[in-house]
């Protein structure tokens, strides 16, 4: 992720938003593609969850990250693809996004609580039709 | 042959979240896969394993999946992590959501 000056997002070099897309959404794609194939494998008792953790640039622009919200907007698309596509499988496909509802700077705190919903996610039978806009 | 363990694999397992999300899952009774940039397999156990991955390169992902089959098994959970940290300049603190 790197950071781009605020009122100049577009002087962000095409290196690192190349760079940083691989990051945030193709290899997140060829995450989300094998984790389908390997689902395809398991047992109907298998959990068959995918998360990819998002953040709030889903919905609103932070201007010196344009490149991390532009990987993580294209990514919630391929999830939320994924999460209708596969659903009658028994495929979950989510967008988790752990600040959503939190003050940013009690971001340690959050961590246990994301974890405990991602088991929880796991666990369900679905992740219902929330997964663009985040958990 | 119902009591295998069931597996998840973390990519961008860093030092906040990716160990939170092993934790949790560990304590559910998974095996745990952890994929980053500075994993090292000299701190792999029976329970655990870590992948050294470069997610700049998407062919990272793929080695890791097929390692974590080849030692574990196949995952039930899977984890992206992409990005995590970034800097937080005084502004951001101060957004209401």
């Amino acid at each position: 992720m790197t950071p781009n000056p605020p009122n100049d997002p577009l002087s962000l070099q095409l290196a690192d938003f190349n760079k940083d897309f691989n990051i945030n959404t193709v290899s997140a794609f060829v995450a989300a593609q094998q984790a389908a194939t390997g689902f395809a494998q398991l047992p109907d008792s298998a959990a068959k969850t995918f998360i990819y953790t998002g953040n709030i640039q889903n919905t609103i622009i932070i201007p010196p990250l344009l490149d991390l919200g532009v990987g993580k907007a294209a990514t919630a698309h391929i999830i939320q693809s994924a999460a209708a596509a596969y659903k009658d499988r028994g495929y979950k496909y989510a967008n988790f996004c752990p600040f959503i509802g939190k003050r940013l700077t009690v971001i340690g705190s959050t961590m246990a609580t994301s974890a405990r919903l991602m088991v929880r996610l796991s666990t369900a039978q679905s992740t219902g039709m929330r997964t663009r806009s985040c958990i | 042959m119902s009591t295998t363990s069931p597996i998840i694999l973390v990519f961008g397992a860093g030092p906040r979240i990716g160990t939170s999300v092993a934790k949790a899952f560990a304590a559910k009774g998974y095996k745990v896969a952890l994929a980053s940039r500075k994993a090292s397999e000299a701190n792999n156990t029976a329970n655990e394993i870590h992948i050294q991955s470069d997610f700049a390169d998407p062919g990272t992902v793929v080695n890791a999946f097929s390692q974590v089959k080849a030692s574990l098994g196949i995952p039930s959970v899977v984890v992206y992590n992409g990005m995590y940290r970034f800097p937080e300049p005084r502004w951001f603190l101060s957004l209401s959501l």
